[in-house]
């Protein structure tokens, strides 16, 4: 395995060739054939990466050593496939795949949002709120605005509501009818406080689909 | 399904040297593995632009030695780890240090979790037990510390040997 | 003399009368020419006498002090090779004495000494010269049995006659100076381009062909048994290296097994230590593993319970003296278990193949934990005395040798688990457990 810096140079050249790609195909709809460019470019990319900064370092100085420009590339390049990995794979409905995937953009750049958010989608989708919830509340920390976290969240409320609905049917007949409703009511309050912090439920629907396309286009 | 012939997956060395093997050995590797899994069997060659054919067929040995193991979980790593070294795998290992290296960046590459666990842990033998001066002469390093800084850390590590 | 009385004392006053006794006897001999007596070393009589007192059993080990000495080489009486002669036998002491084997100890010290009264003080004096790289005005030959002798020696670090004195905790201000001292190192590497250099140039560094986060895998590999000293002398071969051994992730993993909490689930455990770590540590997982008390698991605690007691006597010369020897052995393992051995045999017998399935009379199972960072508690159960649950309670200390390495005794009973009556178990003769390193065990975390 070379690893002399022109020979990386190339290889994140085919990568990146790959990747683009993989977007046409992706922006067409051809879900498998943008994958396969994906893959193909993770070839080239995918075992490249030298993170040549030390754990000490990091954790006393928040300012990062100088970094290798090429190196630098190869990372936000691998991570950017990744995560258009994982935007493939929720369109497929894979969710654990789909964390799988994010995890790994998110390792090559912490600082990628999009990958946090199709982690979060991916977390709803599988029924792991309490994980979707801390990667939505960093997205709104980052992004207070932004239509397309907005209506995660109000999936997310979605979701924890049918969670408590099963788990309620489940528990019928464990416990009297005058409990049950007095909890359900408390739950109702509690997401509507939470609606309010971050904008009315109603109103963030409907503007979600002029402000969508934030998050859901590719990298490029 | 093991009664029906596995379809053959071609794989090619950063040279351009092809090799066929069966889907299952290929899936060792997570990399091949969720490619295969999200685009499906092709005829297409696989090009493996970081790996050279002598250590691919290395890989490729491993591989196929290993592939009825059951898939390793993040549950298991502790367990499998505190096992020692098999017969086969030690024979495996058996290669020189050039070699060994570039079968852990290979293991890393085709993310095969078994074998970088397997390689690195038979680098951390040769750390094992040696002196300073002894890890530097196997690896072939220089001392780069100053004396004064070499004495502060030996200092501050010295809790660690027994008197 | 009484029983009770500490082994070292006895051993040193029985020293000091044995030179003045011989140095009489010298001076009186040395007109004759003839230093040494010949007579036959009559192996030391061993007089068993078992007490079995619950679990409890002790040897006596009669020592004759009638025993008449050689002189192996009688034809020789030159004075150089006499005093040679006295050296080699009382390293062979030394070395018995560091063994725990008093008996054999007393026997060749007795031997030396009488060769040659003045071996103690030539004994030192070539310690010295070897310890300070001097080079020995003697002959080769002693020499090179002398160094010899002196890397045999460390291999029995297990017994500490005597008390070995506890290290006291740093001062603060020492603290804050060391962790500066470090910190400000490990700033100065900071801008380096930190390549690793070639020893023989000629030769490739394969190693540098790594990235530093699979150089930090193959290190977790080495600590995945607990094996700490390896990493340390790795972060001694070079500053890349000295940088990648204090990788938070290893320390965190050490941490994480070293102080687990095995009533909980893992995911809470691992909670509670870092909220340790922060609290105490300032988030220096190092700091934390180095300092904070632990159960060490990669060797053996043994205490070493010997004394003498005196016979009724004619005079000073023919004190019959009974030594009483045994040990005690105490082995941890992470899930919460352990071994306990009482017996008269010797680490050099026992050690190797102590463990779970260790087969002898008064060998215990039983569980351990540690409290309040210091206070550890036994419970064991002898499978011969079904009856009983023994109760061991320590406190873990440090000595000036290395860390968390003694427990001295706070309690010892028995409780009748038919009944719940309570036996206290006399410490009269217990001495501190002090930890011995055996590479041999693997930790399984």
């Amino acid at each position: 395995m070379q690893s002399s810096n022109t020979n990386n140079e190339e290889k994140l050249a085919a990568g990146k060739q790959e990747k683009d790609l993989g977007n046409e195909y992706f922006k067409k709809g051809e879900v498998t054939e943008a994958l396969r460019h994906y893959h193909q470019a993770l070839l080239h990319l995918h075992g490249l990466q030298n993170n040549k900064t030390f754990a000490v370092f990091r954790k006393e100085q928040e300012e990062e050593p100088k970094k290798d420009p090429i190196q630098e590339e190869i990372m936000k390049t691998t991570s950017v496939i990744y995560s258009n990995i994982a935007a493939c794979l929720i369109k497929n409905q894979k969710w654990s795949r789909a964390i799988d995937s994010a995890n790994k953009a998110l390792k090559n750049d912490p600082d990628n949002t999009k990958a946090l958010f199709r982690r979060a989608q991916a977390y709803i989708n599988e029924g792991n709120t309490t994980r979707a919830r801390e990667d939505l509340e960093k997205l709104s920390a980052k992004n207070p605005e932004d239509a397309a976290v907005k209506r995660e969240w109000h999936n997310l409320r979605l979701k924890d509501k049918e969670q408590d609905e099963k788990q309620r049917r489940d528990l019928k007949g464990m416990f009297e009818r005058k409990w049950k409703s007095e909890e359900k009511e408390e739950g109702e309050k509690k997401s509507e406080n939470k609606d309010e912090k971050l904008t009315s439920t109603a109103a963030g629907s409907s503007k979600t689909s002029a402000m969508e396309p934030r998050f859901i286009e590719l990298d490029e | 399904m093991s009664t029906i012939e596995q379809k053959k997956v071609k794989l090619t060395s950063s040279e351009g040297t092809e090799f066929q093997v069966e889907r299952s050995v290929a899936e060792r590797s997570v990399l091949l593995k969720n490619m295969l899994e999200d685009v499906g069997e092709n005829d297409m060659a696989i090009p493996l632009p970081n790996v050279t054919g002598p250590i691919l067929t290395k890989v490729i040995d491993y591989c196929t030695h290993h592939r009825n193991d059951p898939i390793q979980n993040h549950d298991d790593d502790l367990k499998k780890t505190s096992e020692d070294i098999d017969d086969w795998d030690a024979e495996f290992c058996k290669v020189d240090q050039g070699t060994l290296f570039e079968l852990i960046l290979a293991a890393n590459y085709l993310d095969i979790k078994p074998l970088l666990d397997l390689t690195c842990k038979t680098v951390a033998n040769m750390i094992k037990n040696k002196s300073p001066e002894e890890i530097r002469a196997t690896f072939n390093i220089t001392n780069d510390f100053t004396p004064e800084e070499e004495e502060q850390v030996r200092k501050e590590n010295e809790w660690c040997e027994e008197r | 003399m009484k029983a009770e009385s500490s082994g070292t004392s006895e051993l040193e006053n029985f020293r000091e009368q044995w030179k003045a006794e011989i140095s009489r006897q010298h001076k009186k001999d040395s007109h004759s020419k003839s230093p040494a007596t010949s007579a036959n070393i009559s192996n030391a009589s061993v007089d068993v006498k078992k007490s079995l007192e619950l679990s409890e059993e002790s040897i006596e080990i009669e020592v004759p002090s009638t025993f008449e000495l050689t002189n192996t080489n009688s034809d020789s009486t030159d004075p150089e090779t006499i005093s040679h002669k006295a050296l080699e036998i009382y390293v062979k002491a030394v070395t018995k004495e560091r063994e725990g084997n008093l008996s054999e100890a007393l026997k060749y010290y007795r031997q030396a000494l009488k060769l040659d009264p003045t071996t103690e003080h030539s004994y030192r004096k070539q310690l010295y010269n070897v310890v300070n790289g001097k080079t020995i005005d003697q002959d080769s030959e002693s020499f090179n049995f002398f160094t010899k002798h002196l890397e045999e020696v460390p291999q029995f670090p297990y017994i500490f006659i005597g008390e070995d004195y506890e290290k006291g905790n740093k001062s603060l201000e020492q603290q804050i100076k060391d962790d500066n001292s470090i910190f400000n190192l490990i700033n100065s590497f900071r801008d380096l381009q930190l390549d690793l250099l070639p020893l023989k140039p000629n030769k490739e560094v394969y190693i540098a062909k790594l990235p530093n986060e699979l150089i930090v895998c193959i290190l977790h590999q080495l600590i995945i048994r607990g094996d700490v000293t390896s990493l340390e002398r790795f972060a001694l071969t070079c500053k890349k290296f000295f940088l990648l051994s204090r990788e938070i992730s290893l320390w965190r993993y050490l941490c994480e097994k070293a102080y687990r909490d095995n009533s909980l689930p893992l995911a809470v455990s691992n909670v509670l230590i870092e909220e340790y770590v922060k609290l105490y540590y300032h988030s220096d997982w190092k700091r934390m593993y180095i300092e904070r008390p632990r159960i060490r698991l990669d060797g053996v605690f043994i205490s070493t319970c010997n004394y003498l007691r005196p016979g009724s006597a004619e005079n000073t010369w023919n004190q019959p003296i009974h030594l009483v020897t045994y040990y005690r052995y105490i082995r941890f393992y992470s899930d919460g278990t352990c071994v306990a051995l009482l017996t008269t045999n010797e680490p050099i017998n026992v050690v190797k193949n102590f463990g779970c399935d260790y087969k002898s009379k008064s060998f215990m199972n039983g569980k351990w934990e540690l409290s309040d960072n210091h206070i550890l508690m036994i419970q064991a159960k002898d499978p011969d005395l079904r009856k009983f649950t023994f109760h061991l309670i320590f406190d873990l200390k440090s000595t000036h040798r290395g860390r968390h390495n003694k427990l001295t005794w706070i309690e010892y009973y028995s409780i009748n688990n038919f009944t719940d009556e309570r036996t206290d178990i006399s410490l009269k003769n217990e001495k501190s457990y002090f930890f011995s390193k055996v590479k041999s065990y693997i930790v399984v975390w």
